[in-house]
């Protein structure tokens, strides 16, 4: 007779015993598999929202700093460029700025390129960072294939369209070079080129222009703003047009998209001594997570449930099994009296802790699982809603990938799927195994002789 | 040479400060084909006796040997398994298993049967399929030796101990065990080893050996 064959009919012939020793390890393991459930969703939510939203590092002022007063959120292209050629780097969203004289009128001006048809990416300043108040008020927005293409296209604000004395269709000549934005041993860039107004803006912020050049360092002032195509396009092309970004160029809030998590760290440690006080890298994605704060949270509490349960398991596992073992002393002393070796005995406790481990995780994982869902669904739910306050603090064009909480909901669903199941039986199979530790030690401590005692 | 050889073998418990001898130098043969019994006071060491030509506790003083190899050089698990058979004083059934299942853990052991074997075993020994298949708390006394006696035949061994077989059967069982021993002894050739209380089973024997209650050791009676 197997040792299997032995464990089966220990455990069918003694129902009641083993009914209540399956149901702890069913209750044990419920917990188990709910807090695991919990976790592989939450891990899963994350793992994929971070896909969605990338590694996004956003070098920014830190934006109330006190010795330095205000501080522009513009950082010179100059002191980027190292960043952005880093080998984890992968992409760059930004706006990208530079300073042109306009033919006519000989007024600088701040172009300013986009990668996001989307006007209230120019409308915060320094000083008013949450209040989005710039809108269309005549001509169009960009679209998507102009921003692509680099068409020669121009957005102006209000004020600006006002001093050229031009409406949407009309077209601007600009560049030149910015006198006092020079560098020795580079070459100013001077040629001009046609741009055609196809929309104005009204921006009713109106410190949000002006004091952001003297914080570069600049000696001028530009009280205009404009947003337009071709200046993407030159970050292309910029060194082909004669352009030197190096120093003509500034980028707004730069965000550079790494190819791992790791990059991160590794870009900070490298490059964080280059940037100027009080600019930092900030990363984005950790204020997405900020955001999903409920997820983290669930998954930080599922981590110390299912430590927890696991040493609880292990623990009252071992009593259990002790506490059957010792009354199944004679039996064991039989089997050994009769000829059994020990490995047949320890085969047999395996055998009867694995039927019974089996059962539980077939039990434990569907209540696990359902509790789970019970337990974490509407939590998440309501505090996703919660979370979306917080959302202002990311810039749109991360927002924009941002899911909506019914589709992180959707996400973060508990599923019952096979990896779920094979991770709770790979936990429930190194608990029993380290519970049976103790009372394998006590089984090689008899002597078939204790029986006749 | 014969089967099983005791040899000088002295064995003690502690006692409160000191100790006190059970078996004193002790030098006994045992044979095939023949049925011993062991009779002395309760309490004077018969099943402590038991015990160690059984292999289940080891000699410290003196040595037991098996077919003319000591115990210890066999291995004890390894006596046990395949060279003796042993019925207790109190059956020591696995209570949850039919007494089917009680020979057959027995047998699966040596790898020496299967079911039909088992049965036919039990058969022999007047329990018939329908108590073969009921658990062995639902079987008499008498019922429970038997089976228990299938178990300590399910390998073959050579040698079967049984301690106080007919403790408390009645006079037509017992007489049914002493006539089993007996064709185990002269028919099979086993070397049948038997405590008991009861003169009928120690007069129905081939040797007698009585344990002095206080001297820890045997005197052997030649019947036949
Ligand atoms: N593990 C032990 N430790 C100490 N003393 C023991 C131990 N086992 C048995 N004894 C003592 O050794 C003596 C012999 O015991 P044993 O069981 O061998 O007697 P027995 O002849 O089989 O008696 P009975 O006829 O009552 O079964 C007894 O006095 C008993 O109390
Ligand atoms: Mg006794």
């Amino acid at each position: 007779m197997s040792a299997f064959h032995r464990a089966w009919l220990s455990i069918l012939r003694k129902p009641v015993k083993n009914g209540i020793l399956l149901l702890v390890v069913v209750l044990l393991t419920t917990l188990m598999a709910s807090a695991l459930a919990i976790k592989i969703a939450g891990d899963r939510t994350l793992l994929d929202l971070q896909r969605r939203i990338g590694v996004n590092v956003e070098i920014a002022p830190e934006r109330f700093d006190v010795m330095m007063g205000s501080v522009s959120p513009y950082i010179s292209y100059a002191r980027l460029e190292p960043i952005i050629n880093d080998e984890h780097v992968v992409s760059l969203d930004y706006s990208f700025g530079f300073h042109f004289y306009e033919e006519q009128t000989q007024s600088s001006f701040l172009l300013m390129g986009t990668q996001s048809p989307d006007l209230g990416y120019f409308s915060t300043s320094t000083y008013a960072p949450f209040t989005p108040i710039t809108n269309l008020i005549s001509g169009r927005m960009l679209t998507q294939s102009e921003i692509e293409n680099g068409d020669p296209v121009i957005l102006l604000d209000e004020s600006s369209a006002a001093i050229l004395n031009v409406a949407v269709g009309d077209t601007v000549r600009m560049g030149g070079s910015y006198e006092n934005w020079k560098a020795p041993g580079l070459d100013p860039f001077s040629a001009y080129f046609e741009l055609t107004v196809i929309g104005i803006y009204q921006n009713g912020n109106p410190l949000s222009d002006i004091v952001e050049l003297p914080a570069l360092g600049l000696q001028g002032f530009s009280s205009n703003k404009l947003v337009d195509t071709q200046a993407i396009a030159w970050r292309m092309n910029m060194r082909k047009v004669g352009l030197n970004p190096a120093i003509q160029g500034i980028v707004r809030n730069p965000i550079i998209v790494l190819d791992d998590f790791e990059g991160v760290n590794a870009l900070r440690e490298r490059y964080a001594k280059t940037l100027q006080t009080p600019y930092k890298f900030n990363f984005l994605s950790e204020q997405v997570l900020a955001v999903l704060g409920p997820i983290g949270t669930l998954r930080q509490i599922a981590n110390a449930v299912l430590s927890f349960t696991i040493a609880i398991s292990i623990a009252v596992f071992t009593l259990i099994i002790l506490l059957f073992l010792k009354e199944r002393r004679k039996e064991i002393g039989i089997y050994f009296a009769i000829g059994h070796q020990r490995r047949s005995i320890i085969a047999q406790i395996w055998a009867e802790v694995a039927i019974i481990g089996a059962f539980a995780i077939g039990l434990a994982g569907l209540a696990g699982q359902w509790a789970a869902t019970v337990f974490s669904n509407e939590l998440i739910r309501l505090q996703l809603i919660m979370a979306q306050s917080q959302k202002d603090t990311l810039p749109a064009h991360v927002l924009a990938k941002l899911p909506t909480p019914a589709e992180i909901a959707e996400l973060y669903a508990i599923r019952l799927d096979v990896s779920y199941l094979l991770l709770l039986a790979l936990i429930m199979v190194v608990t029993l195994s380290l519970a049976t530790v103790l009372p394998i030690i006590n089984i090689l401590r008899q002597s078939p002789k204790d029986i006749l005692q | 040479m014969a089967l099983l050889e005791i040899e000088n073998v002295s064995f003690t418990y502690p006692d409160g400060e000191g100790y006190r001898t059970i078996l004193n130098q002790v030098n006994l043969e045992f044979n095939q084909g023949t049925f011993y019994t062991i009779v002395g006071a309760s309490g004077s060491g018969k099943t402590t006796f038991l015990t160690l030509i059984a292999g289940m506790d080891q000699v410290h003083d003196g040595s037991i040997r098996y077919n003319g190899k000591a115990l210890s050089e066999i291995g004890l698990w390894t006596y046990r398994r395949q060279h003796v058979g042993m019925v207790f004083q109190n059956f020591n059934l696995i209570p949850y298993m039919t007494g089917l299942e009680n020979v057959m853990v027995a047998m699966g052991i040596a790898k020496t049967g299967n079911k039909a074997t088992a049965l036919k075993l039990l058969e022999t020994l007047g329990i018939g399929a329908t108590k073969a298949k009921r658990s062995v708390r639902r079987l008499s006394g008498g019922e429970q030796q038997r089976v228990a006696i299938a178990r300590a035949l399910a390998n073959n061994p050579d040698i079967i101990i049984a301690d106080e077989p007919s403790g408390n059967l009645d006079g037509a069982t017992e007489t049914a065990i002493i006539g089993l021993f007996q064709r185990l002894a002269h028919d099979q050739g086993k070397c049948v080893i038997v405590v008991t209380h009861s003169e009928k089973v120690a007069s129905n024997a081939d040797v007698i050996l009585r344990l002095h209650p206080t001297d820890g050791t045997f005197e052997k009676d030649i019947l036949q």
